[in-house]
């Protein structure tokens, strides 16, 4: 499958025929979500309403990490198989991985000021957030700067892979260092701590929250394959000009 | 939501408008490649420049 995959024109077609069925099962999934956070979840016995805002806020900051797991990931297949995919799979990925980390900023703040007292802390979870937004715009600037599509793509896996190492501190800052932040409540040894009045909403979110991902991923990839066909045909026919 | 109703809706606010602001910007961006690709294909330009051969095009049809 994945092989079949591997090659652009069969991947856009891939992605034109099931394209229609993700987004309309992102929007399903989305609106079951979106209702049970807000209006059937129980108020937490401790935060109160505020709970409302990890349904979102959670899943953001999960999909901004992973994404980046997945760019790096990518990077990785891109400079050892030197495949064009895998760079067209790491570029799409990170507007959409920004997006998401971005969101965990910003929901976290307004989660943050009602129950800490503060829109920010410099605490190790937080500040790993902000590098990991800061990494993403980086990565998005590198590949602005280059024009060649290959060679972009080439120094941009090394900056994807390098930076996958805040991936594992952002997951573990929780832990290694004191922190207003809780600790990790859902992939903890034990199981989960959280009551499924609320563990339920928030898993939906989660799933959502992917599915929405991988509509945007579908999009983002068809539209770079696209555009990398249109450079090669303009490339073209400049120079058919100039030779003619 | 009570007194915190303002930090509630702001943040589902701000998730919606980022998130659906991300789905136009690509889905707008999608549709611009493909006509200026259309009108490419319409001008007969070749698919490649020539010191492309088709195993360096990252879109060859047959790459994978």
């Amino acid at each position: 499958m994945f092989d079949y995959l591997a090659n652009p024109a069969r991947f856009v077609r891939f992605a034109r025929i099931i394209g229609p069925y993700v987004n309309v099962l992102t929007l399903g999934v989305l609106a079951v979500g979106i209702y049970w956070s807000l209006f059937i979840a129980p108020a937490d016995y401790q935060q109160g309403e505020t709970v409302r805002i990890m349904f979102i806020h959670v899943p953001a900051a999960w999909m901004g990490t992973f994404c980046y797991a997945y760019i790096a990931l990518a990077s990785a297949v891109s400079l050892i198989f030197k495949h064009p995919l895998a760079d067209v799979a790491a570029k799409s990925a990170a507007p959409i991985g920004a997006a998401f980390t971005f969101l965990a900023l910003i929901t976290g703040s307004l989660w943050g000021k009602p129950m800490w007292g503060a829109w920010w802390v410099w605490d190790a979870r937080l500040t790993s957030m902000l590098v990991l937004f800061l990494l993403y715009l980086g990565y998005m600037a590198l590949w602005q700067m280059i024009e060649e599509p290959v060679q972009a793509g080439r120094v941009a896996a090394i900056l994807g892979l390098v930076g996958a190492v805040n991936v594992p501190i952002i997951k573990y800052s929780v832990d290694w260092w004191n922190t207003l932040h809780q600790p990790a409540s859902i992939m903890k040894g034990g199981g989960p701590s959280i009551h499924p009045s609320i563990l339920t909403p928030l898993l939906i979110m989660i799933g959502a929250y992917m599915l929405i991902f991988t509509a945007l991923i579908l999009l983002g990839m068809r539209g770079e394959i696209l555009r990398r066909k249109v450079r090669n045909m303009r490339l073209a026919q400049a120079e058919g000009g100039a030779h003619g | 939501m009570g007194k915190y109703a303002f930090f509630i809706w702001t943040s589902y606010g701000i998730s919606a408008a980022v998130l659906i602001g991300l789905t136009v910007y690509l889905w707008a961006d999608l549709r611009k490649q493909a006509r200026i690709l259309a009108r490419l294909e319409k001008e007969g330009a070749p698919r490649r420049p020539k010191a492309m051969g088709p195993a360096d095009d990252p879109v060859r049809e047959g790459a994978g």
